[in-house]
Order: C-alpha cells, then sequence, then structure tokens
C-alpha cells in the first residue's frame, strides 16, 4: 500500500496497493502456517514467549509486585496467567512483518523495519504482560476488560503506527527505486 | 515526459507526508477514544454478550446441520472462543466516524460492506474452532481420528487464520484501509471531491476510482468468501466422499463404542445400523448390534444379524467366533437363542 499525497495523480496512487494487499494476505497466510509448524514453535515462538514472561515478571517485580515465572505461566496473587500464542505479541508481530515485507522498499529498509518492529512490539507487550500482571493483582475482575478490549485492540494499533511510520519516512523514500 | 520523469522520481519524506502521518495518527487516536467509549456503552446494553450469543447459536446450528456424525454434540457449550467479541464491530464503527476525508455515503457504503463480512467471519472462525476443537478432544480422549491428517492440519492452519490471527489482523487491515482511503480522498482534486457527493456521471478519474477501489472489498470479501467456501466444501462434500470410501465405515463403529460406553445405547445401535447399512465389513458392528439387540431382548434378530456378518466379513477369524457364538448361542457371554432353557 503506498499512501497518497494530496493532488498526487490518481492513476499512481490505485498502482501499489492492489499488489500490496495480495502479497500482505499472501504473506498472512504462509506466516499463520509456518508459526505451526513445530521447529518454529519450539525454538522461535516458545524461546520468545520465555523472554516475555522472564522480563515482565522481572518488571513486575521491580515496581514492587510479586510475581513468579514458571515456564509460560505468572503467577500473581493466587492467579496464573498463561501466557499463550496470542498473548505474547507474536501474531502482532508476524501482521506488522507482512505488512513491511509487502510493502514495496529496499530490502534493507525492509530488515531495518523488521527489526524495529521486533524491538517495539517486544518492548509494548512486556508493558502489557506488566500492566496485566498489575490488574491480576490488585483488580482481577478488570482483568478480561484490560487483556481483551484494551490491550488487544491497543497493540494492533501500536504496531500499525509504527508500520505507518516506517512506511511514511524509510519506507517511502525508497518507494519509486523498489516499486 | 516531463510528468513521467516527475512521476517516477523517488520520493523523500516531505513536510506534506508528515502533515498526513500526523493526521492519519490523529485519527487513529481519535478511533481509539471512541472505541473505547462505544466499548463502555455496549457493555452497559450487555451488547457483547448479545452478539457473542448470536454467533455462538448461529454456528452451532451450521456444524449441527452439516456434521455427519453427532459429535459436535460433546463440545462444551459454555465455551466462547475470543473472537466473537464485538471489538472488531466497535472498532470498524469508529474508523467508520473518525474518516472525516471521505464522504458518509462512500463511508456507509465502504464500512457497511466490512460491518456484514466480519460477522460471516466470526461465524467461520467459531466453527472452524469448535471443529478444531472436538476433533482434538476425540482424539485424546477416544483415539478417534474424525479427519485424515492433511485435513486436520488445513483446520488447524484455517483456525489459526480466522481466530487468532484475524483477531489482531482484522483491525490491522482495517486501520490500513481507513488510512488509505483517507488519503486517497485528500489526494482527489477538490473539484473533483465536491463531485462525488452530488453526482456519479463520472469523469475519467472517478471511473477509474471506481474501477480499482472495490478493489479492497474484493479481497477482503474474496477472502471470507473464500473460507467460508472451504468450510462448506468441507462440510458437503469432503464428508459425503468420506462416506463412501469403505475405511469411513469404520468410524461408526468406533463411535457406536464411545456412545455405549458412555450410556448412550440408542445412539450406539442406531451408528451399527448405519455401519452395516453403508456396507461395513467390520465384524465388530455385527457383534455389538447383535449384544444390543439380545440385551433388548431379541435374540432372534442378534442370530440374524450374525449371520448376515458371516455373508459380508472376510476376516476368518471373525467367521470362526461368529460360527461359534451361534454354535453355542452366546455373543460375549449373554445369550442370543439358547437352545435349552435352564428350569
Amino acid at each position: 500500500m503506498k499512501l497518497p499525497r494530496e493532488n498526487e495523480s490518481s492513476s499512481r496512487v490505485t498502482q501499489g496497493p492492489g499488489r500490496f494487499v495480495i502479497f500482505f494476505f499472501i504473506y498472512l497466510a504462509v506466516g499463520s502456517v509456518l508459526i505451526g509448524l513445530w521447529p518454529v514453535k519450539d525454538y522461535l515462538v516458545q524461546p520468545w514467549t520465555r523472554v516475555n514472561v522472564i522480563l515482565s515478571a522481572a518488571l513486575s517485580r521491580m515496581i514492587g509486585i510479586d510475581v513468579v515465572s514458571v515456564g509460560t505461566n505468572l503467577l500473581v496473587g493466587g492467579m496464573t496467567l498463561n501466557v499463550l500464542d496470542g498473548c505474547n505479541g507474536v501474531f502482532a508481530l508476524l501482521i506488522f512483518a507482512c505488512a513491511v515485507l509487502a510493502f514495496p522498499a529496499k530490502l534493507s529498509h525492509k530488515a531495518a523495519g523488521v527489526l524495529l518492529g521486533v524491538l517495539m512490539i517486544l518492548g509494548t507487550n512486556l508493558i502489557r504482560l506488566v500492566n496485566l500482571v498489575y490488574i491480576a493483582r490488585y483488580y482481577p475482575d478488570s482483568l478480561e476488560f484490560f487483556h481483551v478490549f484494551i490491550w488487544q485492540t491497543l497493540i494492533i494499533v501500536i504496531s500499525f503506527l509504527l508500520f505507518l511510520g516506517w512506511s511514511l519516512t524509510l519506507g517511502g523514500k525508497t518507494q519509486g527505486q523498489a516499486a | 515526459l516531463a510528468g513521467r520523469h516527475k512521476a517516477r522520481r523517488p520520493e523523500r519524506a516531505t513536510p506534506s507526508s508528515r502533515g498526513a502521518l500526523r493526521e492519519e495518527v490523529f485519527r487513529v487516536l481519535a478511533a481509539l477514544g471512541l472505541y473505547l467509549l462505544f466499548y463502555l456503552v455496549a457493555r452497559a446494553l450487555a451488547f457483547d454478550a448479545a452478539y457473542s450469543a448470536a454467533i455462538q447459536t448461529i454456528s452451532r446450528n451450521l456444524i449441527l446441520a452439516t456434521e455427519h456424525f453427532p459429535i459436535y454434540a460433546r463440545a462444551p457449550r459454555a465455551w466462547s472462543p475470543v473472537i466473537a467479541h464485538t471489538f472488531t464491530m466497535l472498532f470498524t464503527l469508529s474508523l467508520f466516524l473518525t474518516s472525516t476525508r471521505l464522504s458518509w455515503k462512500e463511508r456507509s457504503a465502504r464500512f457497511g460492506t466490512i460491518l456484514l463480512v466480519l460477522p460471516a467471519l466470526h461465524v467461520l472462525g467459531w466453527t472452524l474452532v469448535m471443529k478444531y476443537e472436538v476433533a482434538s478432544q476425540l482424539m485424546v480422549d477416544d483415539k478417534i481420528a474424525v479427519f485424515s491428517p492433511w485435513v486436520f492440519q488445513s483446520i488447524t492452519a484455517l483456525t489459526r487464520l480466522t481466530t487468532h490471527i484475524s483477531y489482531q489482523a482484522v483491525p490491522f487491515g482495517l486501520l490500513m484501509l481507513t488510512v488509505y482511503w483517507n488519503r486517497e480522498a485528500a489526494s482527489r482534486p477538490v473539484s473533483s471531491r465536491r463531485d462525488r457527493t452530488r453526482n456519479h456521471s463520472g469523469t475519467e478519474l472517478e471511473r477509474g476510482e471506481a474501477a480499482t477501489l472495490p478493489l479492497y472489498l474484493r479481497v477482503g470479501a474474496g477472502v471470507a468468501l473464500g473460507m467460508s467456501g472451504l468450510l462448506l466444501v468441507y462440510s458437503l462434500f469432503v464428508e459425503r466422499v468420506q462416506l463412501v470410501n469403505p475405511d469411513h465405515v469404520e468410524a461408526h463403529v468406533a463411535l457406536a463404542k464411545i456412545m455405549k460406553a458412555s450410556g448412550h445405547t440408542v445412539e450406539a445401535t442406531r451408528q451399527l445400523e448405519d455401519a452395516i447399512a453403508e456396507g461395513s465389513r467390520d465384524g465388530d458392528a455385527y457383534l455389538l448390534l447383535a449384544l444390543q439387540v439380545s440385551g433388548q431382548g431379541d435374540p432372534a434378530r442378534a442370530r440374524q444379524i450374525l449371520e448376515e456378518g458371516l455373508l459380508v466379513v472376510e476376516d476368518p477369524t471373525w467367521q470362526d467366533r461368529a460360527r461359534s457364538y451361534l454354535q453355542s448361542g452366546e455373543v460375549f457371554g449373554k445369550p442370543v437363542m439358547p437352545r435349552t432353557r435352564l428350569p
């Protein structure tokens, strides 16, 4: 998808999006199959989830919440928060990476975009997990609201804003050459 | 030529792109704020629970109407996958309201279509999740594979795509569409923008846009319809194809064993009768049905079933067993047709 500018020629505007959308969906379909394969699960997704759990537990302890990490679980105040595939930021990262890879840009800029996404989405997900640990500890009745309605939306909005910023700056600089 | 050269020049991050970025960031954040407001209203009106219940009811009825075996009735009724929540619907509504660069007519057509596609996607996702869960449960608890490995893998991937990923990919796609549509509207000449709201007689520019804009809707609807189609093909075609597979009728027998073990003797009998009617050559089907019928007090019918089995079942070991049962008058220790009655 190439974002149109004010007063830009309509034919140029409408050339890129179809290609972007098609590649985005193809990458997404392939990615969804790949992350279900055991080598990807065992050597990529699981370690990523454990890193999320260990770091979020450490951060939570730093702000005074008594939490223990066991595997992919966070034990807090008699509750167990199991960090599953949907909660570890992997899907958000996959979607972001698919969008970056489908976007017409130089390969090095795409790689930079994906790397940026990994760091930003990991950081955002850590904030999400620490926040959910806090909610589970002090406001357990509001956990579903924060888990489903706030953070699911927020992490996608943040991923999208990251993509938007990347596409209009780093990605946008090389569109003409790569497209 | 000059125009072409200009059009091909690499673009740079310009003040106008920074302005566009600011506008779109503001739009997205405004949509997020509106979404939270809508959520509170929807929660107060119990709209979320009603929507989830409606999706579940439609999905469950769809599954029950198309299933060949009564196995999905085993699925827990209270269980609800997270996909059935209304958040994508509310988010779409928020984006509809914040797409200020589009006319109301354009917004209604584009976001209205999305609002129609989303429930279909939720129904599809819920149905696939249910099929996946029940198939997994049967595999673990009862050692029964209701899907061939490749069908199971396909359903697993589709389930992941339509639930976890679509749960996040749909809002991401919605945001992309919203930003693109709004930037595209901003790029139109002012006169064209004005004309679009008044008449649609069609300049070349408008015709070009009209020909290309529905692409997104076509892609979105195509993906949803494609996945629905896959499900429909599976439900209506693949299961029927499996039905004529000689191996498939054995599933009736396996299900009958589960039904019998769980005390559903009527259903177990029906499954065994189905297996035999569909040409099962599994000796267990005949033995179990004979046992059932015998237990219901009809030894003559039980003997007849075993004799029918002798004509069909090719396994010589089973044939020997069946003959010995017929001669001794017992099936698994119960009398089929006692030759002598004890006083």
